[in-house]
């Protein structure tokens, strides 16, 4: 697989991703705010964010 | 979940509007409700499952007061209602379940379909959660299939027992997992789901640009439609999974009743060789007593004539005339020789003559005239017979003997094979419940052969998938838009790698946690050797450990049973309570709310001590206890809790259809 074909990732985001998302799905359990369609566009919207960030 | 309020309109004996407040007080957390027998705290304690599930476990499922249901006049109606005030996650609600009654031109009532609502409190205003989400936040609250240990029932507690020892469902386990703070984990991996097509990984494949390379389409369709194969099988092995589970459980049941039917089936052969033997003894008899009647048909005239014989014999031969006969000599042969002129001997006979006299006189001892002949005949006829019935009395005393021998022995036929009856009685044949066996044994098999099977295809279709995944990374990476959503799926991956290891990892952790609470609650409360084991599906065993240090599972009695189940639900309620109290932190992993304990005769199966134990332990346990209870048991957990209790109630019975809830 050459460079281009190669994905690497941040362990750092990934840290900040998985506790963000457990705040959220905590919030969430209790607020009943969003259905699970809206929680899983949340979710995506986080990663590109994080993935996203420099 | 705190219970605040309970408002009951004419629900079952609970005529007209009744209303209870319960003790949410964190010191005084308990709330005592007494009454004698059949005054309404079954009752009581369904109305909290009826208005949080729409069910109760009565088998009368009509909920309406009797006595009022049976004023109504055609076409009169009668609402129940059961309001039940709760506060959960901060948030109060008001769960209100209702269900109209109408009398029909007949005169029977017939219930309509309950409604269920759920207020609650928002910004200080009260609003209704739509009804497609109301079953939703019950699962939130109090998940149903828990709700039996939350609102527990000590007299229905056999149950409960053989469920918390085997045949929970995954509900159960998702269930107690939720309970113990687990819940933002699931719903974190629920929505990460790769598997399916809604969730962040699922909705990322479904976004590929194709327009670089027609491929991608296709290789997203191939993978989606592995895809859906593995979770069809995983659907198939999960109800394979519980089909084997019932199977075998049937195949242990049948197995306990075969062995105890082996002595049934004893029996069975014992009552059809006896009859047999009946019937052969009864053939017998018959013929015995057909045999005893032929003979003295026969003979009994002889018999009964006996002594009229021998004394006209003893007469007979007192007569002298009896010898004056010639033998085989006919009157006839006299007057032929009187006729003929000459005797025998040649001498003649001539009127008036002495041979003439003396030939006359022969004619008086001689047949027809004279019976001395027949005497003679009489008198060997009368040896004859009375020879042959001489043995008649002994022959049937003899007869007779074996008659009644016949007879004892069915009687005592008669009486064992009904003994035998009595001890099968209600019981299946063994034939039966063997043929059940083996059909439970071939569906084992078939079901195992079936999973066996069911995993290789799975093997098969995920090698493809990921085959295919690979594949169609190496086309979408040489994409700009496709590479960053194959970098954001990557990321999505690894993080629910990460979370299922977490929480794979937590679960397990809190788990044995629970394990341990519920060991040291049990053995608080039932103290003997004996531990509890809590498995992966949170199923419990009771083990009991020998002096050789083999464990095995053990038959509980019912004061074990009880204990184990308070200890078990003891246990969850500690566990979320403690994660309740733990400092509020943005990255606390577990989160659960405290939750209360609703008893129905909780005492009933406990000796004194260890209602004081319960007494003692349960209120430090649970963030609130609501215990109704019988009025003897009440007083003893009113002198064991009295510090604890908050709220006292008393049922005060007017008659079999009105209670009244009366604050005391």
């Amino acid at each position: 697989m050459d460079d281009a074909t190669m994905i690497r990732l941040d362990l750092k985001k990934i840290e900040n991703l998985l506790k963000k998302v457990i705040i959220m799905e905590k919030q969430n359990l209790r607020t009943k705010q969003y259905n699970d369609p809206e929680m899983v566009r949340r979710i995506k919207k986080a990663i590109e964010e994080e993935v996203e960030c420099f | 979940m705190l219970l605040k309020t309970l408002k009951l309109i004419n629900f079952r004996q609970f005529s007209g509007e009744q209303n209870i407040e319960f003790a949410t007080d964190s010191v005084k957390n308990v709330t005592v409700v007494m009454g004698e027998n059949g005054s309404g705290k079954t009752t009581l304690a369904q109305a909290f499952t009826w208005c949080l599930y729409g069910d109760t476990d009565f088998e009368d499922k009509v909920v309406a007061n009797r006595a009022l249901e049976r004023k109504l006049m055609p076409g009169g109606e009668l609402q129940v209602k059961v309001e039940l005030n709760l506060v959960h996650s901060g948030t109060e609600y008001t769960v209100i379940r209702e269900q109209l009654y109408r009398k029909d031109l007949t005169g029977r009532t017939k219930g309509q379909n309950t409604t269920f609502n759920i207020a609650y409190k928002k910004d200080g205003q009260q609003e209704f959660v739509r009804a497609l989400e109301v079953d939703a936040y019950m699962k939130q609250i109090l998940p149903k299939e828990l709700s039996r240990y939350f609102f527990f029932d000590g007299e229905r507690i056999g149950n409960m027992s053989k469920e918390i020892k085997k045949g929970k469902s995954q509900d159960f386990a998702q269930a107690v997992r939720g309970l113990l703070g687990l819940n933002a984990f699931i719903s974190a991996l629920e929505h990460l789901k790769p598997t399916s097509k809604y969730g962040v990984i699922g909705s990322y494949n479904e976004s590929y640009d194709s327009k670089s390379d027609k491929r991608i389409a296709q290789y997203t369709e191939d993978i989606q439609m592995a895809q859906d194969n593995i979770e069809r099988i995983d659907k198939r092995l999960l109800e394979i999974t519980s089909e084997m589970e019932i199977a075998q459980d049937n195949c242990d049941d049948l197995n306990v009743k075969l062995s105890g039917m082996a002595e049934t089936e004893r029996l069975q052969k014992d009552k059809l060789r006896l009859s047999e033997t009946l019937t052969k003894t009864r053939q017998a008899r018959a013929s015995s007593m057909s045999a005893i009647l032929k003979q003295f048909n026969t003979n009994n005239s002889s018999y009964f004539a006996k002594s009229l014989i021998f004394k006209s014999l003893e007469n007979l031969s007192q007569e002298s005339k009896l010898d004056k006969g010639i033998p085989d000599m006919h009157a006839r042969t006299i007057e032929f020789l009187i006729k003929r002129g000459f005797c025998v001997c040649g001498t003649k006979v001539e009127f008036g003559k002495e041979t003439y006299n003396n030939l006359n006189k022969a004619l008086e001892y001689l047949p027809p005239q004279s019976i001395g002949t027949s005497i003679n005949q009489f008198v060997i006829e009368s040896e004859l017979k009375t020879k042959s019935s001489s043995d008649l009395f002994e022959s049937i005393a003899d007869q007779y003997k074996v008659l009644r021998d016949y007879e004892n022995q069915i009687e005592q036929l008669i009486s064992d094979i009904l003994a035998i009856e009595k001890i099968v009685e209600g019981k299946k044949g063994i034939g039966n419940l063997q043929q059940d066996l083996w059909r439970y044994e071939k569906v084992i098999r078939d079901l195992t052969a079936e999973r066996d099977e069911s995993n290789r295809k799975k093997g098969a279709h995920e090698t493809t998938r990921d085959r295919l995944i690979t594949e169609r990374a190496e086309l979408t990476l040489r994409d700009e838009n496709n590479k960053k959503i194959e970098i954001y799926k990557a990321y999505a991956q690894y993080m629910f790698d990460e979370l299922s290891r977490v929480y794979k990892k937590n679960e397990e952790e809190t788990r044995r946690k629970l394990e341990r609470y519920v060991n040291e609650i049990f053995k608080s409360i039932y103290e003997g050797g004996m531990s509890i084991n809590v498995d992966e599906r949170y199923n419990i065993q009771v083990i009991v450990e020998d002096e050789g240090g083999y464990s095995n599972d053990v038959e509980t009695s019912t004061a074990q049973s009880i204990s184990v189940i308070f200890a078990f639900i003891s246990g969850i309620i500690k566990m979320a309570r403690e994660n309740s109290l733990e400092l509020e932190s943005e990255t606390k992993l577990l989160e659960s709310e405290p939750y209360p304990l609703v008893m129905d005769a909780p005492l009933s199966a406990f000796d004194r001590r260890r209602i004081k134990t319960v007494c003692d332990a349960l209120p430090k346990i649970a963030e609130q206890v609501i215990i109704f209870i019988k009025d003897t048991d009440g007083e003893l957990a009113e002198e064991n809790m009295g510090a604890k209790v908050g709220k006292r109630y008393l049922f005060e019975k007017k008659n079999e259809f009105e209670t009244k809830l009366v604050a005391r």
